[in-house]
C-alpha cells in the first residue's frame, strides 16, 4: 500500500517538490552570510594543472594575471557576496570586495577581459572544477572534503564581518 | 567536416591510449605470470614480491588513467574552443560585439580657467565601449568617443579598436589602434572618468586632440606578456606602429590612423614589476621612439624615456610617473606625483602635483599648444555615490604657466559608469 502510494502522481509530484526544497535550503545554508561553515577550502581540479599552485598564483590567477597554465584556460570561480567570499578576498587577495571591483572594472576597460563567474551553488563550484581542468573556485571545506576528482589546495579561515 | 576530423583524432587519441593501457596491463600481467613462475623456486620471496607487483601496477594504471583522463579533458577543451558543436552553433554564430556594453560620462562646473573664458557647466565626452571575447583565446575592444565642441559640433572619434589572440600568458599579440605603454597611467585609464581619482588627466598627459605633447594613441601591433620569476611578477608590452604627425596650424599632435606621413615606425616598450611580496607596488620603466617633421626641422627624431611607481592597496593611491623627452636639439621633462587615501570607503581626499619644464627653443614644443613652463596643484575630494557606477568630485587647481596669467580654480564633476 505505500508502495502504491509513493508510486502515484501526486506523491511522486510531492517527493519531487521536498526534495527540491532539501535542495534549496542546503544550498541556501551553505550560501547564507549568517549561516557558513568555519573554513572554506581553495579547490581545484585533480588532474588538472593547477595542483600545486601557491597562495601567491591563486591571487593572480583572480586578479586576471594569469590566465593559462600548461595550455589550459584557467577559469576562475567566486561564490556570491558573504563571508566566504569576503574572507576569500581578504585573505588570499588582500582587496576588499570594492576595491576587487574597482579592479575588474579596471582591467575589462583595459583589456578587454571577462569577469571570474559567480556559482551560487557551492556544489556547482565543485561540479564545475571536476569537470574542468583549469576549474579554481572556493566551497566550504566540508563540501570539499566530500567529492572525489578534487583537490583541495588551501584552507581558510572564515572572516565573520 | 573540420568538427567530424578533429573529433576523429581526438577518439583516435583516446582509442591510442586505451590501446596503450591495454598493453601496458598485458605487459603487468606476463611480468606477474613470471613473477608467479619465480616464486615456484623461491617460495621465500613471494610474501614480499607479490605486494611490490601490485603496487607497481596499480601506480601504473592510476597514472596511465589520469593522463587519459587529462587527453579526453585537452580533446574535449580543444573541441569546445576550437570548432563548436551543434548545440553551441547558434550561440555561436550570435554577434558578440555589443554583449558587454558599456558608457562613461560627466557633468563637470568650473570657474574660469585657462581654457575657458568664464564659470560654466559642460557636458564631458560620452564613452561608449564594448569587450567582446570568443573561446579561450579571441577578444576585442571597441572603444568610440561622442564629444560635444563648442558651437554646438559633435563629433565621433574612435579612439580604441583593437582585436587580439592570447598564445599564453607570456604572448598575447593586439592589432589596430590602443594606448600605447607610456607608463601607468595612459596604459590603466582611459576616457572614463569616473575610474579616474581626480576630474581630468595630468596636463601633460591630455589626449592629442585637447593639447597633449605624448602621443598617447598608437595604430599597429603590439605585444604584451607576464610571468612570475624571483618572487616578482615581470610584465613587458611592446608595440610597433604609425608614429604621430603635427599639425603646426592647429598646433596639435595627432595619431596617423588611417596612413603614415613617413616611413619610420614609433617603437613603445614597457617593462614592469610588481613584487610578490608587496601586492599592489608596481616599477616600470619605459621608452618610445619616433619621428615627426616640425616647422624648425624636418624628420625630428623625438625619444620619451620614464619610469612609473605606483602603490594601490588598503584604501592608498599613490602614483607618480617622470618623463625625458628628448631630441638632437634639446630635451624636457615633466612628472607628477598622485595621493590619495579613502575613508569609510566612501570618500577619498586626494592631492595632485604635476611639473612640465621646457625649452622654448626646442623644436618639437615649438609646434605644440604646451610649449612653455607649466605647472599645477590639485587638491580635492572624491565622494562615492557607488563605489564602481557613480562618483562626485570636488577640487581646487592652481594652473601656474609661464608668461601667462595664474589661475586658480574650483571644480565639480559628477562621474558615472554604467
Amino acid at each position: 500500500m505505500v508502495l502504491r502510494f509513493l508510486r502515484s502522481s501526486p506523491s511522486r509530484f510531492m517527493i519531487q517538490w521536498l526534495s527540491a526544497c532539501a535542495m534549496a535550503i542546503w544550498s541556501t545554508v551553505l550560501c547564507s552570510p549568517a549561516l557558513s561553515a568555519d573554513e572554506i577550502a581553495i579547490i581545484v581540479n585533480e588532474n588538472g594543472p593547477l595542483t600545486h599552485i601557491s597562495r601567491a598564483e591563486v591571487r593572480d590567477i583572480y586578479l586576471g594575471e594569469i590566465r593559462f597554465v600548461e595550455g589550459f584556460r584557467i577559469v576562475p570561480l567566486h561564490c556570491p557576496e558573504g563571508p566566504a567570499k569576503h574572507s576569500f578576498l581578504s585573505t588570499i587577495i588582500g582587496l576588499s570586495s570594492k576595491a576587487y571591483k574597482l579592479h575588474w572594472a579596471k582591467k575589462v576597460f583595459q583589456e578587454g577581459l571577462t569577469l571570474p563567474p559567480i556559482k551560487a551553488d557551492p556544489s556547482d563550484i565543485v561540479k564545475w572544477v571536476k569537470e574542468q581542468p583549469g576549474g579554481i573556485g572556493y566551497v566550504p571545506k566540508e563540501l570539499a572534503e566530500m567529492d572525489r576528482g578534487i583537490r583541495i589546495l588551501d584552507t581558510i579561515e572564515i572572516i565573520e564581518h | 567536416m573540420r568538427t567530424v576530423t578533429k573529433s576523429t583524432l581526438i577518439r583516435i587519441r583516446t582509442g591510442g591510449a586505451q590501446a596503450l593501457l591495454l598493453s601496458m596491463s598485458l605487459f603487468f600481467t606476463t611480468s606477474v605470470m613470471q613473477a608467479n613462475a619465480a616464486e615456484l623456486f623461491n617460495p621465500e620471496e613471494k610474501v614480499e614480491t607479490q605486494p611490490n607487483l601490485i603496487a607497481i601496477q596499480q601506480n601504473a594504471i592510476d597514472d596511465m588513467r589520469q593522463r587519459l583522463q587529462r587527453l579526453e579533458q585537452r580533446g574535449q577543451q580543444g573541441e569546445d574552443h576550437g570548432v563548436p558543436t551543434s548545440v553551441e552553433t547558434a550561440e555561436a554564430i550570435r554577434p558578440q560585439f555589443g554583449v558587454n556594453l558599456g558608457v562613461f560620462g560627466d557633468i563637470n562646473y568650473s570657474s574660469k580657467n585657462r581654457e575657458r573664458e568664464h564659470q560654466a557647466f559642460s557636458i564631458g565626452d560620452l564613452d561608449f565601449y564594448s569587450t567582446a571575447e570568443y573561446g579561450a583565446r579571441i577578444n576585442l575592444l571597441a572603444e568610440l568617443l561622442l564629444e560635444l565642441e563648442e558651437g554646438g559640433e559633435n563629433i565621433l572619434d574612435l579612439e580604441r579598436l583593437w582585436v587580439g589572440y592570447t598564445f599564453s600568458d607570456l604572448l598575447i599579440l593586439r592589432a589596430g589602434k590602443q594606448h600605447s605603454a607610456l607608463g601607468y597611467w595612459n596604459k590603466t585609464y582611459h576616457h572614463g572618468k569616473q575610474l579616474f581619482l581626480t576630474i581630468d588627466r595630468p596636463f601633460f598627459l591630455a589626449f592629442e586632440d585637447d593639447g597633449g605633447i605624448l602621443p598617447v594613441h598608437i595604430v599597429g601591433i603590439e605585444l604584451e606578456g607576464a610571468k612570475s620569476l624571483a618572487g616578482m611578477r615581470w610584465k613587458y608590452e611592446m608595440s610597433l606602429g604609425n608614429g604621430p604627425m603635427i599639425d603646426t596650424v592647429g598646433k596639435v599632435l595627432i595619431p596617423n590612423n588611417t596612413s603614415d606621413n613617413n616611413n619610420s615606425k614609433q617603437i613603445v616598450l614597457r617593462l614592469s614589476s610588481t613584487p610578490a611580496r608587496c601586492p599592489g607596488v608596481t616599477l616600470g620603466l619605459f621608452g618610445t621612439t619616433y619621428e615627426v617633421d616640425t616647422t624648425a626641422k624636418a624628420g625630428l627624431e623625438e625619444a620619451i624615456l620614464g619610469a612609473d611607481l605606483s602603490y594601490l592597496n588598503s584604501g592608498w593611491e599613490f602614483i607618480s610617473e617622470y618623463f625625458r623627452l628628448r631630441n638632437s636639439q634639446d630635451h624636457a621633462d615633466a612628472f607628477y606625483i598622485q595621493l590619495g587615501y579613502t575613508l569609510f570607503e566612501i570618500m577619498t581626499p586626494y592631492a595632485r602635483y604635476e611639473y612640465l619644464n621646457l625649452h622654448p627653443a626646442d623644436p618639437y614644443f615649438m609646434d605644440l599648444q604646451n610649449n612653455s613652463d607649466r605647472d599645477q596643484q590639485i587638491f580635492g575630494l572624491r565622494y562615492e555615490i557607488d563605489h564602481l557606477r557613480s562618483s562626485l568630485k570636488v577640487q581646487y587647481r592652481r594652473d601656474d604657466k609661464k608668461g601667462a596669467k595664474t589661475f586658480n580654480m574650483t571644480e565639480a564633476q559628477w562621474s558615472f559608469g554604467f
